[in-house]
């Protein structure tokens, strides 16, 4: 609160107070009045004027003062109405008592909102649960009568299974905790889970994996890595070209491991590059293939923010994508105190 | 061998048991959920598949019963596939733990080599279609006394058909079943793999085993 603004917002009284002052002077002085005893008034009042703004001033200015600070150092920023020291100035305990209120409502909605967005989360959480007895018995049921026409209902079945482990995994993202096991593995024991699970689409595209040097030890969480990686080869399949390659590579640096995945894909033109990893972005790609959801890459990036996986990607327009993972090597883990 | 399967949906029970059948072994089950450890401890089964939602009492405690007075090999099978519930099965006394939907192949490779690991020799893991015999421990053929050895990828292929035998098995689907195991082939090396298999299966007197369906795939 500056004296400026303190002033503007009294400039009312300011006037009242000036023309009463003039007032009293012209009264004074018209009823022949000496000189000194109109000045001698005029002062008394003038004092009194400044000691009742001042004093107000005062007042105003140590609340809101703390106000801001308390604001400003709370996390909870509705909270505010609940440690709040009830000024002793009439407008300020008013507005005290609206904010208090409005704080409680908000406060409650919000409760009822988390408790509300727990409870839809747990129940999908179950039904992914739930979902997967079915699928279960009926790819069984395709395993012991395999012929043209089951096996096609296997490669259905395989899609259903994808898409839930997507719902799974998006309830995950957005779930405050970490529940990631980390554990020793190797880069070709994640693609080659990742392979298995997009084999079918892979086979029929006419695809096949290359691998070089995927030999490196990292830590992870197999099911979310395998998780990504199949994202990754799902876009790959989703925007080929004829003949599709994918290529799989790993660089060992000092404080990371970079695990590289090439295809010779339709790319992504350069004004889409930087958004690939908004949530619902399709782009360019997704007006020509019916199939982006944009929810893949979305996926990817939260989960990798997780598990301190660093994922970029290049690309050149009707060349191909580049993805990489860089994951954090374990002594740099263990010197960070993670 | 024999295998007891502890799991409440009835379809997953049926063909599970199904497809272990196909590979030798004998399966049990129940739907008695009250009285299921006794029932499995009394059935004598080499290795208990168990699935940790059931009605009456969960897998946990069937797990905790079995284990208060036997070894026998446990794999949980289940759709709850949190790292608590992955932990709690290891911690009271599972030997594995596979979570839905689980490859049917895995499973089984898993099962074997827990089988092999606690002693239990399986010593029937032979496949018979039409008087050929493929022994997929030793990667061998055999007709009318005369043998012969197979690679990873031909024994692979020539398992898939004799036990789907009589059924048509599309090319992507053979590639598939390599790819499980590992082996990233493509259709130029399965080409090369089938007319290797052809010849060894000539060799031992069986020239027209395998036969093509034009357009659809391989038969046997």
């Amino acid at each position: 609160m500056k004296v400026k603004d303190y002033a503007a917002d009294h400039i009312f009284s300011f006037l009242s107070l000036a023309v009463s002052g003039l007032l009293v002077f012209v009264l004074l002085w018209l009823i022949e009045t000496p000189m000194v005893f109109i000045l001698f008034v005029e002062s008394i009042l003038l004092a009194a004027f400044v000691c009742v703004f001042l004093y107000d001033y005062w007042r105003r200015r140590n609340y809101y003062i703390q106000l801001w600070k308390i604001l400003e150092q709370l996390e909870e920023k509705t909270l505010i109405g609940e440690i709040l020291v009830q000024p002793d100035f009439l407008d300020g305990q008013i507005l005290d008592e609206i904010l208090r209120r409005c704080n409680k409502y908000q406060n409650d909605r919000l409760a009822e909102a988390e408790q509300d967005s727990q409870e839809y989360r747990e129940y999908i959480d179950s039904w992914v649960h739930e979902i997967k007895t079915p699928i279960t018995s009926a790819r069984l049921i395709v395993e012991n009568h395999k012929n043209p026409t089951t096996l096609r209902i296997d490669d259905e079945l395989r899609k259903i299974d994808g898409f839930v482990e997507q719902v799974l995994y998006y309830a995950r993202s957005t779930a405050v905790e970490k529940d990631f096991k980390v554990e020793k593995t190797t880069l070709q024991a994640l693609v080659n889970s990742a392979l298995k699970t997009y084999s079918k689409p892979l086979i029929q595209a006419g695809g096949r994996p290359v691998f070089s040097g995927l030999d490196v030890p990292v830590c992870a969480d197999t099911k979310s890595c395998a998780f990504i990686i199949g994202q990754i080869i799902s876009n790959s399949i989703k925007y080929r070209t004829e003949n599709l390659q994918i290529s799989f590579s790993a660089y060992a640096e000092q404080n990371v491991v970079r695990l590289v995945i090439s295809d010779n894909g339709i790319g992504i033109s350069s004004a889409d590059l930087p958004r690939v990893f908004d949530k619902g972005f399709t782009g360019d790609n997704g007006r020509r293939c019916s199939k982006s959801t944009g929810i893949g890459l979305y996926l990817c990036k939260k989960l990798c923010g997780k598990m301190n996986i660093n994922i970029t990607i290049q690309s050149v327009w009707e060349q191909g994508t580049t993805v990489i993972l860089s994951f954090p090597r374990e002594s740099y883990l263990q010197e960070a105190g993670l | 061998m024999k295998l007891f399967i502890i799991e409440d949906e009835a379809p997953i029970r049926e063909e599970l048991a199904q497809f272990f059948e196909r590979y030798g072994f004998q399966c049990e089950g129940s739907a008695d959920f009250q009285n299921i450890a006794q029932l499995a401890l009394a059935s004598g089964a080499d290795l208990i598949l168990l699935d940790i939602n059931l009605p009456r009492q969960d897998g946990f405690q069937v797990c905790r019963e079995i284990r208060q007075s036997s070894h026998v090999p446990i794999i949980v099978l289940t759709s709850r596939n949190t790292d608590f519930d992955e932990l709690m099965s290891l911690n009271i006394g599972a030997d594995d733990f596979v979570s839905k939907p689980y490859n049917a192949q895995v499973l089984l490779a898993r099962i074997q080599k827990l089988l092999a690991r606690s002693g239990e020799t399986q010593d029937s893991v032979v496949l018979t279609h039409k008087g050929l015999t493929l022994n997929l421990l030793k990667a061998e053929i055999s007709y009318n006394g005369q043998n012969k050895k197979l690679t990873k990828n031909e024994m692979g292929i020539l398992r898939l058909l004799m036990v789907n035998k009589g059924n048509i098995i599309p090319r992507d689907a053979i590639i598939d079943d390599l790819w499980q195991s590992e082996e990233f082939i493509d259709e130029n090396t399965l080409n090369v793999n089938i007319v290797r298999l052809r010849k060894a299966l000539a060799e031992i007197g069986l020239p027209d085993y395998l036969e093509t369906k034009r357009g659809l795939g391989y038969f046997v």
